[in-house]
């Protein structure tokens, strides 16, 4: 039974995503993963699908995490670099579009799931996926560089979501 | 979007994220080992979830927490005492045999004999209360009385678990919608799950796996009995093939009484309850 061990891989990566912070999506993890356990507990183990309601709760935790993030202070670990111009165009995508093509690129969950796991609903995914690729196309297209306002300050002007 | 562009949003993804430290394994092993357990519905047990990173096997070559290797030393050094100083220990075999020596009577010599054959029931002394040595009239063992035939060669019942037939659920009707079993860490699950309530139910043990002709794989089996119950839906054969659920199978459903059959690899002790939200069935057999 290695379900965790299975998923801890994908659940890091989203955190990353989630956070663009490798210090601070291991500890949403971490805690994530005890939270896990105790509710799993509870549940005697019924769980219908175990990685949807995983992910559901890394997710969740990184959304806390992201809010107390925005304070002042706090030390930040480091962050994820773009290495191409599609990276570029990601990182700098708000949290929610760039958890939704995360989730349906990197880890091929249909949509369903992904309203899931980000709490959305199966048309709010579909809608945030379509935009979020429309804008990428059109940056590389334009391939003038980044245009996108820091997610940071959109998040800050409370409009995330 | 292309299927090309696709491709390189999950390489750039790829690209900015990475796979987790060994250290994060660490920490969670240590968070989980460390912390007391919190309050659960079911029998306790270690968590099952976790997997053998988080939750090694003995056979593991990661190191065991702190505590863990304590107490094993602790009760490696109590059993040693117990060996030694006990009665009929070691220190008094010993003493017997150099008062034999030194007398070299033949009386003396035959004197040290009961000790002697004493040895092994002291050996066991801090752990050998008087219920342990009298393992027929322990509280465990009564279940298996009311069935021994299902008793043999089954290990000694988990708490909660036991070899006897078992009942519950409420009194009113339903219709159950679907049926899964999966394994789990020290037992294998099966899980009926219903529309309503949790009918009234019994789960008997049974001497092989193939009564009521259903011909069900493994060597020994189960039924559960579903009273005022319909079958709406779900699957009506699991041929599951885990280390002790072979295979599960609706034998009979008429009458509002359906019958499951589970086969089982070896005849084993059980533990059937209800869970709330959805109504389900669960019936955990030991392994």
């Amino acid at each position: 039974m290695g379900r965790v061990e299975r998923l801890l891989d994908p659940a890091y990566r989203l955190a990353t995503v989630i956070l663009l912070d490798f210090a601070a999506a291991e500890d949403a993890v971490h805690d994530a993963t005890l939270e896990g356990w105790t509710r799993y507990r509870r549940l005697a183990g019924e769980v219908d699908d175990f990685r949807t309601w995983f992910l559901a709760i890394v997710a969740t935790r990184c959304r806390r995490m992201r809010w107390r993030r925005l304070l002042p202070f706090g030390a930040r670990g480091e962050e994820p670099e773009a290495s191409d111009l599609v990276s570029d165009v990601l990182l700098h995508l708000r949290k929610i579009p760039r958890a939704v093509l995360f989730c349906h690129h990197f880890l091929s969950l249909p949509r369903e799931e992904i309203a899931l796991v980000l709490d959305m609903s199966p048309n709010q995914v579909r809608d945030r996926l379509y935009s979020a690729e429309e804008r990428l196309q059109e940056e590389l297209d334009q391939d003038i560089g980044v245009t996108i306002p820091r997610p940071e300050d959109s998040e800050r002007s409370g409009d995330e979501r | 979007m292309s299927d090309s562009l696709g491709d390189e949003v999950q390489q750039a993804f790829a690209k900015m994220t990475r796979a987790p430290r060994t250290y994060l394994y660490e920490r969670l092993r240590e968070s989980i080992w460390g912390r007391p357990a919190p309050a659960v519905l079911v029998p306790p047990r270690s968590a099952p979830w976790v997997g053998p990173i988080l939750n090694p096997s003995p056979g593991s070559s990661r190191k065991a927490p702190r505590a863990v290797l304590v107490a094993v030393v602790l009760v490696i050094t109590l059993a040693t005492v117990a060996l030694l100083a006990g009665p009929g220990g070691l220190v008094h075999q010993v003493a017997a045999l150099r008062t034999a020596l030194t007398s070299r009577s033949p009386t003396a010599a035959t004197a040290a004999r009961p000790a002697t054959s004493a040895a092994p029931r002291a050996s066991a002394a801090p752990a050998a209360s008087a219920p342990a040595s009298e393992p027929s009239s322990s509280p465990n063992a009564t279940p298996a009385a009311g069935n021994p035939t299902s008793q043999a060669g089954a290990p000694a019942p988990l708490p909660g678990y036991s070899c006897a037939g078992q009942r519950g659920g409420a009194s009113g009707q339903s219709t159950m919608t679907t049926a899964r079993g999966g394994p789990q860490n020290g037992y294998d699950r099966f899980v009926v799950q219903f529309s309503g309530e949790v009918p009234q139910f019994e789960v008997r043990p049974q001497d092989s796996a193939a009564f009521a002709q259903a011909g069900l794989l493994g060597s020994a089996g189960l039924t559960v009995t579903l009273m005022n119950t319909t079958a709406g839906g779900g699957p009506t054969d699991l041929r599951l093939g885990l280390r002790m659920i072979q295979e599960a199978k609706i034998l009979s459903s008429s009458g509002g009484t359906v019958q499951w059959g589970i086969g089982l690899a070896r005849a084993s002790c059980f533990h059937a309850f209800v869970l709330p939200s959805p109504s389900r069935l669960v019936v955990d057999v030991q392994s």
